[in-house]
């Protein structure tokens, strides 16, 4: 047991970017695996029983042997993680999950599709990405102007943005946004999307109608994040599937939406 | 030290058991940590043939536990034989198959294909997730003693262990699993339960009704293990919320011979592991050199 696949941190910074999302940088207290792009944690939220589970996060980032997370407010969970102080402890599980697969060697170019806390997922993504000099475009879609304040540790060349009120970039969704530009994909792009369902399905039917190839990441609620509880499950064209095991990264046309 | 314990003729290296549905056939938790330092490990419930589950939502939190409905999906019985257990015998521990029938004729030929395949099958006659079966011979009388005196008539070489329902009375039932010949009871199944969404008033779950697990049905699952403890000679598992050595403790000493931690390995894959290593410690800490000077050591 070098690698505990379960193991305590200490939190170096606990922000709030925007009210209700903030940047948590944890350094580990005992050994770990190294996380891959994609790949997610199971955090503690609260050292009592209530709430009972962990809540899952993907890795926002990578470095100095700190993981970092972005997160929103959405619950009890995550208020309370929102609570928590700088050299608190946390327990934590993982890493858990697929990472996104590399592109291949046809790939010309690549296409990250995502808005609100998507980025979280690929950020990670992305910077690996773009230290092999790999091109890639981001269309990146918020509900406002403010929010894009998450975006500032990203670090991409060519970023398209979309903001629901007009208040910066595109006026529209982040699926306007790729309406508007899906004449430039070419068969040999490659697509990463993470978001809510409704933009993960149209890009995969889009994907799909242009024969382009797209690694979708999911979310679903999660008890143990290992695979275990078969909580997790999407339909699939091959049945049910674990999001926390077989994904929670996808390829397009294999979910069932 | 000695933490070995008996189920009837097993011997178990140490009391601690992960429950059925909480540690998959074993492929994942072996990543994390060497099986052999279980007690024993509990198989997902396997029926005849595979079954696809509920469909989602399948998970809820609520206060201090979880309501599930997974519907026991599961490979069923062909590729359990052919791919799950052969993984699983890899590793030096016993392993206890769950069944689940929707007929006795269906829990017959589930026991006589994994008779000394396993050295113990766990009848489970009390799921709150599948319309069918469980729940019906898990509170019907003669049923259950029909059911479990056929199964164990069936079995040659594996132990039979009866996992009773809480929606049953607990005396009646384990004497009823005991007279008909169960080598050992494990108890408690999850407690049914429901919840509702109060924007679209509907229930959470397809279903209705889940199955409630975890600390919150802890002080219920103790009260029905003393029930039975106090009922029946056989060995008695106890199974509900248990989380910690502490937990655990709490069983063994009003007299369960052995353990299953279920929901615990959810919130952490290495926690049965830090069960047993914190039943040492609480050993070692009180002069304790037998488990055996622990179980049923209730002071009335
Ligand atoms: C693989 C994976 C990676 C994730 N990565 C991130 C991330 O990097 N940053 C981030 O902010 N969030 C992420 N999430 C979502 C995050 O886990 C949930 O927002 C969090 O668990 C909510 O906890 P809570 O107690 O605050 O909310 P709850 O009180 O549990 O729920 C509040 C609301 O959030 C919704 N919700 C709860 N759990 C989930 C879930 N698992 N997926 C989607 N919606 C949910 C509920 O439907 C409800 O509307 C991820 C989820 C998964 C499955
Ligand atoms: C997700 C989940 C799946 C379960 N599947 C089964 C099963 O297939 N067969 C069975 O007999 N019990 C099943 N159980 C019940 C557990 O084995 C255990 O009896 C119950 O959860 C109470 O213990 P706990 O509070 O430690 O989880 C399941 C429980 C959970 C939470
Ligand atoms: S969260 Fe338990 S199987 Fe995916």
């Amino acid at each position: 047991m070098n690698l505990s696949i379960s193991f305590k941190a200490e939190i170096v910074e606990n922000t709030a970017i925007t009210p209700d999302i903030f940047k948590l940088t944890l350094r580990p207290l005992d050994s770990f695996s190294e996380p891959l792009p994609g790949q997610f944690f199971m955090l503690s939220v609260s050292e009592s029983h209530d709430p009972l589970l962990k809540r899952p996060f993907s890795i926002f980032n990578f470095k100095d042997r700190e993981l970092q997370f972005l997160y929103r407010i959405r619950g009890r969970g995550t208020r309370l993680l929102s609570e928590k102080k700088q050299g608190q402890r946390i327990s934590l599980t993982g890493p858990f999950g697929k990472s996104y697969p590399q592109p291949d060697k046809s790939t010309q170019e690549v296409w990250i599709v995502t808005g609100g806390l998507g980025i979280a997922s690929l950020n990670f993504m992305i910077n690996r990405l773009t230290g092999e000099g790999q091109r890639l475009k981001v269309l990146y879609g918020a509900r406002t102007g403010p929010e894009l304040r998450i975006l500032e540790d990203i670090r991409v060349k060519e970023i398209l943005i979309a903001t629901e009120d007009g208040t910066e970039g595109f006026t529209g969704t982040v699926l306007d946004l790729f309406n508007s530009y899906s004449m430039n994909l070419q068969p040999s792009s490659l697509i990463y999307a993470c978001g809510p369902q409704a933009v993960l399905s149209f890009i995969d039917q889009k994907a799909q109608e242009r024969g382009i190839k797209a690694y979708l990441s999911l979310e679903e609620r999660m008890a143990c994040g290992f695979g275990v509880c078969l909580g997790c499950v999407i339909k699939t064209k091959e049945g049910y599937k674990r999001v926390c095991k077989e994904g929670p990264v996808f390829r397009e046309g294999e979910v069932i939406w | 030290m000695n933490l070995s314990v008996m189920i009837g003729p097993l011997k178990l290296r140490n009391p601690v058991i992960t429950a059925s549905g909480t540690s998959g056939y074993g492929e994942e938790l072996s990543q994390y940590f060497d099986l052999s330092l279980l007690g024993a490990i509990t198989m997902k419930g396997i029926s005849l043939k595979p079954m696809e589950g509920n469909p989602p939502p399948r998970l809820w939190e609520t206060p201090c536990g979880l309501l599930n409905s997974i519907g026991l999906q599961n490979v069923g019985l062909e590729r359990f034989l052919r791919e799950k257990l052969p993984f699983v015998r890899r590793f030096a521990l016993p392993v206890i198959a769950n069944i689940l029938g929707n007929s006795l004729d269906e829990y017959m030929e589930l026991a006589e294909s994994l008779d000394g395949e396993v050295e113990a099958i766990e009848l489970n006659i009390s799921c709150p997730n599948v319309k069918k079966g469980g729940i019906f011979f898990g509170t019907d009388r003669s049923a259950v003693a029909e059911l479990v005196s056929a199964v164990k008539k069936t079995l040659k070489k594996s132990l039979l262990i009866t996992k009773l329902s809480p929606q049953a009375d607990i005396k009646e039932f384990s004497k009823i699993a005991e007279d008909s010949g169960s080598d050992a009871i494990s108890l408690i199944n999850t407690i049914a339960g429901m919840a509702v969404d109060i924007e679209t008033r509907r229930p959470v779950f397809k279903n209705i009704i889940a199955g409630l697990s975890g600390p919150a049905i802890k002080p219920i699952a103790l009260r029905m293990v003393w029930e039975a403890v106090s009922t029946v000679k056989i060995p008695v598992i106890g199974i509900g919320g248990i989380m910690t050595a502490e937990d655990a403790l709490e069983f063994l000493i009003t007299g369960a011979t052995a353990i299953e931690a279920g929901t615990a390995n959810f919130i952490d894959p290495l926690s049965s592991i830090k069960i047993i290593d914190g039943i040492k410690q609480y050993m070692n800490r009180n002069g304790i050199s037998d488990i055996r000077q622990i179980i049923g050591s209730i002071r009335l």
